[in-house]
């Protein structure tokens, strides 16, 4: 769908992606930056706004920034986004989000060059690992809320019926969000056995 | 880095090289480019974990903020660690050659 919105008036066209998997969200911009697509705003971590650039101009990548696994790490993001900028990228706006400040996603025009933000195998692995920790710890806690809300809609009579199909309502959300999760986190440590696997050849 | 430690990864010993002057994030990504002619391109990601190891052992300080911006200096440890991979680099360049010389003179 294409509309018009705040971006100067540009004419925008605004996608949604739902998507637990940063490298995913990658692709997607990526994608669309070939078929002449610019990101310009990401909200609720799925709505993604676009305005027309040349095929190709710009090239995406993203870095997580939190501390303890879950916390958006402010002073972290702050100088990620600071070096990026001066490198000559752009970070795209994210709002709406918890996690709006626990993942930078930015974007850099081809034209520069080859561009990559982890240029070696140990930064990559700690990029995948502290997705894989996110993911993880996410998992586990929609998990138990999940677990919660179905053990009182079970056994729950008081509050009447519809009570009882908000609490099924939750569960099934909370279950399949925690696959999500879970299934992110498998597709992390798939990546940081075979980067792992890498490094050691190269120490070889 | 003391006796059985591992080598220098090639982004750790080049943001020593470049941090014999304080400098802050960009200007190392710079300075390196410019060191390693070119060559070596670093990455915002690599540039910030590594900044946060070498603190964390000691071969590289924070100094004061600059223009809001972070500069970091090479620490006496640190100093003492890059003598010794250039002591470590020189040594496996010259039994290379000696070895591919003799090679070729044999």
């Amino acid at each position: 769908m294409a509309r018009r919105d705040k971006h100067n008036g540009t004419p925008t066209r605004v996608l949604w992606q739902f998507s637990f998997d940063t490298d995913q969200d990658v692709a997607f911009i990526n994608q669309l930056s070939s078929e002449g697509w610019k990101v310009v705003e990401i909200s609720y971590g799925m709505r993604f706004v676009f305005v027309p650039c040349e095929p190709g101009e710009y090239i995406c990548q993203a870095l997580f920034a939190v501390r303890g696994a879950v916390f958006p790490d402010k002073a972290k993001y702050q100088e990620l986004t600071e070096l990026l900028v001066e490198s000559g990228a752009e970070v795209v706006p994210q709002t709406k989000s918890l996690g709006s400040r626990a993942s930078v996603i930015a974007l850099r025009e081809a034209s520069l060059g080859p561009w990559e933000v982890n240029t070696d195998i140990d930064s990559k692995l700690r990029e995948y690992q502290q997705r894989r920790n996110f993911s993880l710890v996410s998992a586990l806690v929609l998990l138990l809320e999940a677990v919660i809300c179905l053990v009182n809609a079970l056994t729950t009579t008081e509050p009447g019926p519809a009570t009882v199909v908000w609490l099924y309502g939750l569960a099934a959300v909370g279950f399949l969000i925690a696959g999500a999760c879970a299934y992110s986190a498998f597709t992390y440590i798939r990546i940081i056995q075979r980067l792992r696997v890498e490094r050691e050849v190269r120490e070889v | 880095m003391g006796p059985g430690e591992s080598a220098l990864t090639e982004a750790a010993y080049y943001i020593l090289l470049s941090l014999y002057t304080p400098l802050h994030g960009y200007g190392i990504m710079q300075n390196v480019a410019d060191i390693s002619h070119g060559r070596v391109d670093l990455g915002a990601g690599t540039l910030y974990g590594a900044l946060g190891t070498l603190v964390k052992k000691g071969w590289i300080v924070e100094t004061d903020q600059h223009d809001r911006k972070r500069e970091y200096l090479i620490t006496a440890k640190g100093r003492a660690v890059v003598d010794a991979e250039i002591l470590r680099l020189e040594e496996l360049v010259e039994n290379g050659h000696r070895v591919v010389k003799g090679s070729l003179d044999g």
